[in-house]
């Protein structure tokens, strides 16, 4: 089918969660579940297709013709056989995540082996009373996940509109006051970060940071490298992928001096053409003993 | 992705000029009282496509078509030919079809539409074969009826042509050339149609009607499809599957090897017809026997089926009212189908029967063979049952009585009403042996002959080879003389008198004062 191409950065991401799929979840092949905002073409779900047995497959549909993209999913579904393990949920994601089910009722039917989040203005999106649905949904992903002892993988795309009120300043802020307590002085690169020219720099602290805090009453978070890449119309995209493994210890939320330094120092990829390349945003490493 | 709107004037509708909007209402809302017949319309369309493709590709096999329930929405997709500019803009036309009657299953050009009257919304996406086209097209079937209504409360009316240009929308996409097929999408199924979204339901229906295999667990299916194929000119299946699950045609575990037949337009009795080879057959038709007793117990399937080009017209209950003129509840002693092959036959719109008109009249009348043929095998496997429940029956009496009369058990008073049982067996026997198969014969033969003799001896109260009484009297067994004797023979003859009408309970009264009397010590002789 024609139209939306998967551009050749995306299919290189798409392949590096492959390769986590394979690698967290090749014991459970056949039998995975995914839960996610999937391509119109459905590529990664027609590439990853022999790991599972159920897709959950959002579609907003965009103004008063959204019921036709969901209609041309149904119908890439059928063409490519993938319809019999597919369950359409009509919405937005963070509505469908919050509310357990989607605009018709549809209950989203956890648990879930991937679960892959894309999302348009940022992870940062908060809504006109300066709440962020998007958080409260991921935490009610956790929520949900954690009931049914569910390690999975997470996987979060997103362009670069963030709406950010100051909240990525705020987090690098604590961070930095947090890494002081302990004796650490990441003043310096903290601020080099704050000051950086491109966003990526900042999201690649913040976007770990976060999931790691929202996730940590249930799960310890693995990090892989982030991916910043070139996407549709030459939007600026991230992705984040996450290993969240079910833990019952018990945590106070808050990520350990030394789970700030990791995350200040994952590396990062950038994706060019399809070509992965090491990015440090020209910020040192931080190392403990300062 | 490239994509171009077409704006209504560009449609040619003028086909609708003269009709009214309010037509839309009436064929939709109307035409279907039953909702799942909405499901079957878009079935025979996708069956029409892959046959068309079939046809072209020389691949008899080929093609299936998807169904899937997700709420809001029913789905259903075939691979088939798919639609062109052309075709995807005569959907709209009511009552326009290029198929002519006996051509496709469908030729009206109303079912397209029928899934207005369930649904708010009705989209459908099509790619031609070759073409490198994806045309979609909406019926905002919502907007459409509210708009009907709001002119119907002010007393105005609008041109079909202009009702459907305001609520409709054909847009093209490019495609893959080497892609065809066709989608119909149902989306956001009314409150009043829910029944649509019960998947086991509508399996079942599908089962029922469409044209599918039979189910791979049928013993008879295999055989009865090799018939179909040579008999029926136009019988073929499709795989359909409904959220993954394959559809097949149901079938009854207690049945009878399948029997075949034709119905041609004479009587089984009209030779010179039937000499001179009096053309076509109307129908083919197959049927499986009860293997067990009676009437299948499943309203729902049980009986003959009427269908053509395998699409079920009617329910079970058609034949039955349209063939058996007697004892049509022996229409439900069968499982089977009346394959029509008549091309005049046509299935009325609703396809609860056929168009009223000289073939229907045709076919009822010699249809009736259908009805006599398997009237007579009923009646004949009722016989036969019957004969040989007699004989079982017979057989475990008289053996029963002739136990009890070798241990000496039968209480003199009861001896006659023993007699009596057997001469009944016997009788009953003897008068159903005809009918039984030739192992029961055999037995029943026997029986009458155990029978005859075990009356001869109760008579005689001795089997000839041995001394022993065959009944015993109470008096004698425990030395009961004088009055006592005598106010024993009263009392047995007012019981005898009540319960002349119950011998089993009267036996029963007999056999326990017997044990009473003989437990009784003082009166204890031996027994």
């Amino acid at each position: 089918m024609a139209g939306d191409p998967f551009t050749i950065n995306k299919a290189k991401v798409r392949e590096l969660d492959f390769v986590l799929i394979k690698r967290h979840l090749k014991r459970t092949k056949g039998n995975l579940r995914y839960f996610g905002l999937p391509a119109r073409d459905l590529l990664e779900l027609r590439a990853w297709e022999e790991y599972f047995c159920h897709f959950s497959a959002v579609e907003r549909g965009k103004g008063n013709n959204g019921f036709l993209e969901q209609h041309n999913l149904i119908l890439t579904a059928m063409q490519y056989g993938l319809s019999d393990r597919l369950i359409l949920l009509r919405g937005e994601m963070d509505e469908i995540l919050s509310r357990g089910k989607d605009e018709f009722g549809t209950l989203v039917q956890y648990p879930f082996d991937v679960v892959s989040l894309d999302y348009s203005g940022g992870l940062l999106y908060k809504d006109s009373h300066g709440k962020s649905r998007r958080i409260q949904s991921i935490v009610q992903l956790f929520m949900q996940q954690a009931d049914l002892d569910k390690d999975f993988l997470l996987f979060i795309s997103s362009n670069l509109d963030n709406e950010d009120q100051g909240e990525v300043r705020l987090v690098l802020s604590d961070i930095n006051r947090e890494l002081a307590k302990m004796g650490i002085d990441a003043n310096k690169i903290i601020q080099r970060i704050l000051n950086h020219g491109a966003e990526e720099a900042r999201l690649k602290v913040y976007t770990p940071y976060l999931i790691k805090s929202l996730a940590d009453k249930w799960y310890r978070c693995e990090y892989n490298k982030p991916v910043f890449y070139k996407g549709n119309r030459q939007t600026r995209m991230t992705h984040f992928s996450f290993w969240l493994k079910r833990t019952s210890k018990y945590s106070s939320g808050k990520p350990t001096p030394s789970d700030l330094i990791d995350i200040i120092n994952l590396p990062a990829f950038s994706c060019n053409d399809g070509v992965l390349t090491e990015e440090d945003f020209g910020i040192p490493r931080l190392t403990q003993i300062p | 992705m490239a994509k171009s709107t077409f704006q209504p004037d560009e449609i040619v509708l003028q086909k609708e000029e003269y009709s009214y909007g309010f037509i839309i209402e009436v064929l939709t809302s109307g035409l279907y009282p039953n909702k799942y017949h909405v499901l079957r319309e878009y079935i025979q369309n996708s069956y029409d496509a892959i046959k068309t493709w079939r046809k072209q590709t020389g691949n008899p096999k080929y093609g299936k078509i998807q169904i899937k329930i997700a709420n809001p929405s029913i789905t259903i997709y075939d691979d088939g030919v798919g639609m062109d500019w052309e075709k995807i803009n005569q959907y709209r036309y009511v009552g326009y079809s290029e198929k002519k009657t006996g051509e496709g299953v469908g030729f009206r050009g109303i079912g397209k539409l029928s899934g207005i009257s369930v649904a708010d919304k009705l989209i459908i996406t099509t790619s031609p074969a070759g073409v490198g086209k994806r045309y979609q097209l909406v019926f905002n079937a919502d907007a459409m009826l509210a708009h009907i209504m709001l002119l119907k409360l002010k007393g105005e009316n609008i041109s079909l042509n202009d009702l459907i240009k305001t609520h409709t929308s054909l847009s093209q996409f490019e495609e893959d050339p080497d892609i065809h097929y066709t989608m119909v999408e149902l989306y956001n199924i009314k409150s009043d149609s829910m029944l649509l979204m019960d998947e086991a339901q509508v399996i079942d229906y599908l089962g029922m009607t469409v044209p599918v295999d039979f189910d791979p667990n049928f013993q008879y299916g295999q055989i009865i499809d090799e018939w179909l194929r040579k008999y029926v000119s136009d019988y073929d299946t499709v795989q359909i599957s409904l959220d993954g699950k394959s559809i097949y045609k149901p079938y009854i575990p207690e049945l009878n090897y399948p029997q075949k037949n034709f119905v041609y337009a004479y009587d089984d009795d009209d030779t010179q017809a039937s000499n001179s080879g009096a053309g076509e057959p109307l129908a083919f038709y197959w049927y499986c026997e009860h293997a067990t007793k009676g009437q299948f117990l499943d309203k729902k399937k049980r009986g003959m089926f009427y269908r053509v080009k395998n699409f079920t017209v009617g329910t079970n209950q058609l034949p039955r009212i349209s063939l058996w003129n007697t004892t049509p509840e022996r229409a439900y002693y069968f499982w089977g189908e009346i394959h029509i092959c008549d091309p005049e036959m046509i299935p009325s719109s609703d396809r609860e029967n056929f168009e009223q008109n000289n073939a229907r009249e045709r076919f009822y009348q010699y249809g009736a063979q259908i009805s006599k043929t398997l009237n007579t095998l009923a009646g004949g496997s009722s016989a036969k049952r019957k004969a040989k429940e007699f004989i079982e029956r017979a057989e475990e009496l008289i053996l029963t009585i002739q136990n009890e009369a070798q241990e000496g058990k039968i209480p003199t008073e009861i001896k006659f009403s023993k007699m009596y049982n057997i001469k009944n067996a016997v009788v009953s026997v003897e008068n159903r042996l005809k009918d039984a198969p030739k192992d029961y014969q055999e037995r029943g033969e026997k029986i009458i002959e155990s029978g005859n003799a075990l009356i001869e001896n109760l008579e005689k109260e001795s089997f000839p080879s041995d001394a022993s009484k065959l009944v015993y009297d109470i008096r004698e067994e425990i030395n009961l003389g004088g009055e006592a004797s005598k106010v024993y023979e009263i009392i047995i003859q007012c019981i005898d008198e009540e319960l002349r009408d119950n011998p089993n309970l009267f036996e029963r009264l007999i056999k326990k004062i017997h044990t009473a009397l003989s437990g009784h010590s003082q009166f204890r002789k031996s027994i």
